[in-house]
């Protein structure tokens, strides 16, 4: 049995107070601050982040589970059970391999939490992402303290472990993130390609995101997104953030490549959600370059993907405040491959 | 008489007799002076009390309130109806108003085009003082605008719009927001006591993606910080640490807006930088992935500004990456992220941080010959038709207090229109007249402004919206 911390309970007009200044606070750019220690106390969010998962009596049923539950990668609880049942066999134990198995479920579902709350724009259900943030980041401290003490200089562990640093980060944190990114190259020279190249994935990507006053560089990422890509010919992420870094850079012509490249790849080949997802974001890209017909071409296989696979999650921002949502003057969505008149 | 000189004085009276007066005093309402206008009519509101939600979807109405001494025409929300003032129709004229106490918004132009909002006073607690949305060709002049917990002057997804000559005082959000907006002018107003002074900002994840051509110039933007009762309400954020706040303390905050130029403003005694550049990776003051946005600042031009006493205290989140920086005060320009062919003039003589890919602008370049953003004439506006209406309804005023799937204001609408499935009309009619249904939810507003064939369109629109 596994749940998110509970949260001491708050009069429910408070809560409703605390509904309207969320929601002005994001819609209207009118955030308030809030450090980390002041975390939002809401006992319907807190209701709503528990998630129970099957009890198992020894270690092999557990990872028999996690195994199970993995496939569900537009489900956060199949994700959440994953995590802490990965957790669970490795913790204590000297099996290295148990503890990759369970730092990858960390950062996968750290993840899909961070996508989960990014698409909410209205911040309705932050504070249930933000709990199970915190459960996810006090499963990896744990992990990555037991990595530390027993195998330090492993490549995979530690491209693992930057990972989750530079996930959890944020954007005020730079040193954290490249600290997270010092470490991983570091594995990632010793180890080319380790783990399909996602220590070059995940530092390419930080290099992207980090601005130039904080150590940031378009032109440091792409060496690694590139090598990224060789590792992984077929992951639609290296190739959406090279298309990026060359838009970036003024390189139409090869950012163009990669959406191509992104556009023809097997959805199969990587996770379902996930080819889902860089479609819709192919779509945008191609958009803004102004290639409708390759836009299209994101368009016809990310619906004929969803049409075929409906657990998969649409990605569509929920209209609130004013906000979001279909064009209100021509009814048409932002992403073509949304459905119309849905929230 | 010739009968083309008759036609002639016909066609004069008739227009006359068009163009009408009504005259509204108090206990009658506005709403139904609206109701009996046509369009090209002026009600003139005359001093007093006016408790009501008012709906204007008329073309060319001038709603003109009459000031006699010190007395306005009140409208007052008494901190339960949403909206104060909502417009629909083309060519409408808002004037003369002291609007206070509403939850939502104080005066909505939503769909409308050829707008102008003059010299009104609007007063919190609501989300926006003044917010155009989907319009073009307005003109928002010598408005006052105080104690909005949202932006108090917020031009969402407009285009040719001027905001000139209004004051924005002691707002816990933002003196005046641009968002998504394209060809607006910002002249010759004062910004101060409020969050940041002035924000343009490109938001991911909103039906219009681009902000651009934003002219800020001659403004009087001073001490900028969160008003002291902003303490009271800190403690209602769920924004964590993983995201961007907004830098508050900031005289300008540029947000992935193009081509924005910042000319002729005085920057005083702001606690943060009088300028903050950023993009959206750095910035993420919304996270949304929504890559038809480019997330970059570009083209940027800031001119000649006067820089007076700033960031000698900042706060918040300015004060964090300052310190990461290894400074403890801002400069004039700071610049977090990325961005393309963006300028200043005079680069060596301004305090900046993370200006190194910034050009010198060249010499001699001013926006002074640009007079207004607004177009030489009315821009064309067929009317609404009754589908745009209904989703504006749905954007305008459903969605400020219900989400779909999640509690907001009010319950969710996925469970909330459980009852009604199938039968459009209960639920218009009960919108009309709501009753206090849930115990642990207020009572919704009466939405009773509303045309009946609207209200039953946006019933049929909210029963049929699917999930997907």
């Amino acid at each position: 049995m596994s749940s998110l911390p509970r949260i001491p309970g708050q009069p429910v007009s408070a809560v409703r107070t605390r509904k309207r200044a969320v929601a002005s606070a994001v819609l209207f750019a009118a955030w308030l601050l809030c450090s980390a220690d002041q975390l939002p106390v809401n006992p319907e969010a807190a209701a709503q982040a528990k998630y129970t998962c099957q009890a198992f009596a020894d270690k092999a049923a557990k990872a028999q589970a996690a195994m199970a539950l993995s496939v569900k990668t537009s489900d956060k609880n199949a994700l959440a059970c994953t995590a802490d049942l990965r957790f669970e066999v490795a913790s204590g134990s000297h099996d290295r391999g148990a503890y990759l198995a369970a730092l990858s479920a960390v950062l996968r579902y750290i993840d899909h939490v961070h996508s989960l709350k990014y698409f909410d724009l209205g911040h309705t259900n932050w504070p249930e992402y933000v709990l199970r943030l915190q459960h996810a980041a006090a499963l990896g401290a744990k992990l990555q303290a037991d990595v530390r003490a027993n195998w330090p200089d492993d490549p995979e562990l530690t491209i693992l472990s930057g990972g989750i640093e530079q996930s959890l980060a944020g954007p005020d944190d730079p040193q954290r993130t490249m600290s997270a990114v010092e470490r991983m190259s570091a594995a990632v020279n010793r180890k080319p390609g380790a783990l399909g190249g996602l220590g070059e994935l995940l530092i390419g990507k930080s290099y992207l995101e980090v601005p130039p006053i904080f150590g940031g560089a378009v032109d440091k990422a792409v060496p690694y997104l590139e090598r990224a890509h060789r590792a992984s010919p077929n992951d639609p992420r290296a190739l959406r953030y090279l298309a990026e870094a060359y838009d970036q850079l003024g390189e139409r012509d090869q950012a163009g490549r990669m959406l191509v490249a992104l556009s023809s790849l097997p959805a199969q080949d990587s996770d379902l959600q996930t080819s889902a997802d860089e479609w819709r974001m192919g779509e945008g890209l191609a958009s803004r370059m102004h290639d409708k017909a390759l836009a299209q071409k994101f368009v016809a296989r990310r619906t004929a993907l969803m049409d075929s696979h409906p657990e998969l999650l649409v990605r569509k921002i929920e209209t609130v405040l004013g906000h979001g949502g279909d064009d209100p003057m021509t009814g048409r969505p932002q992403y073509n491959s949304e459905p119309a008149n849905s929230h | 008489m010739n009968r083309w000189l008759v036609f002639g004085i016909c066609g004069g009276i008739c227009h006359i007799a068009a163009a009408g007066v009504i005259t509204v005093s108090v206990p009658q309402t506005i709403q139904s002076a609206i109701n009996r206008a046509k369009p090209g009519d002026t009600v003139r509101v005359m001093p007093g009390l006016y408790k009501e939600t008012v709906f204007v979807d008329k073309d060319r109405v001038r709603l003109s309130g009459v000031i006699q001494g010190d007395r306005w025409p009140v409208l007052d929300g008494e901190n339960t109806r949403n909206d104060g003032i909502l417009v629909s129709g083309h060519g409408v004229t808002v004037e003369h108003f002291m609007v206070e106490r509403y939850l939502g918004n104080g005066i909505m132009i939503q769909g409308a085009n050829n707008f102008a909002v003059l010299d009104n006073r609007v007063e919190g607690p609501g989300f926006y003082g003044i917010f155009p949305q989907y319009g073009q060709n307005g003109l928002i002049e010598r408005n006052v605008i105080s104690g909005i917990h949202g932006s108090a002057m917020y031009i969402g997804m407009s285009r040719n719009i001027d905001v000139v000559h209004n004051e924005t005082a002691d707002n816990f959000g933002f003196g005046i927001e641009v968002e998504n907006s394209q060809r607006v002018l910002i002249e010759g107003n004062y910004s101060h006591g409020n969050m940041i002074g002035v924000v343009l900002n490109l938001i991911p994840g909103l039906p219009t993606k681009e902000e651009e051509q934003v002219v800020v110039r001659n403004n009087f933007i001073v001490a900028n910080k969160p008003p002291p009762e902003k303490s009271a309400a800190a403690d209602t954020s769920v924004i964590d640490s993983g995201s961007g706040e907004p830098p508050e303390g900031t005289g300008l905050l540029i947000n992935g807006a193009d081509a924005s130029t910042v000319e002729g403003n005085l920057f005083e005694g702001n606690p943060g930088p009088p300028i903050f550049v950023m993009d959206h990776k750095f910035g993420q003051l919304f996270p949304v992935p929504d890559p038809k946005v480019d997330p970059f600042p570009d083209e940027t031009r800031i001119l000649r500004n006067l820089f007076v006493d700033n960031g000698r205290a900042p706060i918040g989140r300015t004060k964090k990456i300052l310190a990461l920086l290894k400074r403890t005060e801002a400069p004039d320009v700071l610049m977090a992220g990325y961005g393309r062919r963006n300028c200043i003039l005079g680069k060596d003589s301004v305090a900046a941080i993370g200006l190194e890919s910034w050009t010198e602008c060249a010499p001699g370049s001013t926006s002074a010959n640009l007079r207004t953003m607004r177009l030489e004439k009315p821009v064309e506006s067929p009317s609404l038709t009754l589908q745009q209406r209904v989703r504006l309804t749905w954007l305008a005023v459903c969605t400020g207090c219900h989400s779909f799937t999640m509690r907001l204001h009010g319950p969710p609408m996925v469970a909330a229109r459980v009852p009604y499935m199938g039968n459009p009309q209960k639920l218009a009619d009960w919108i009309a007249h709501p009753t206090k249904k849930r115990a642990d939810y207020p009572a919704m507003p009466p939405q009773s402004y509303l045309p009946p064939e609207v209200r039953l369109e946006v019933a049929k629109y909210v029963l049929e919206i699917k999930e997907p």
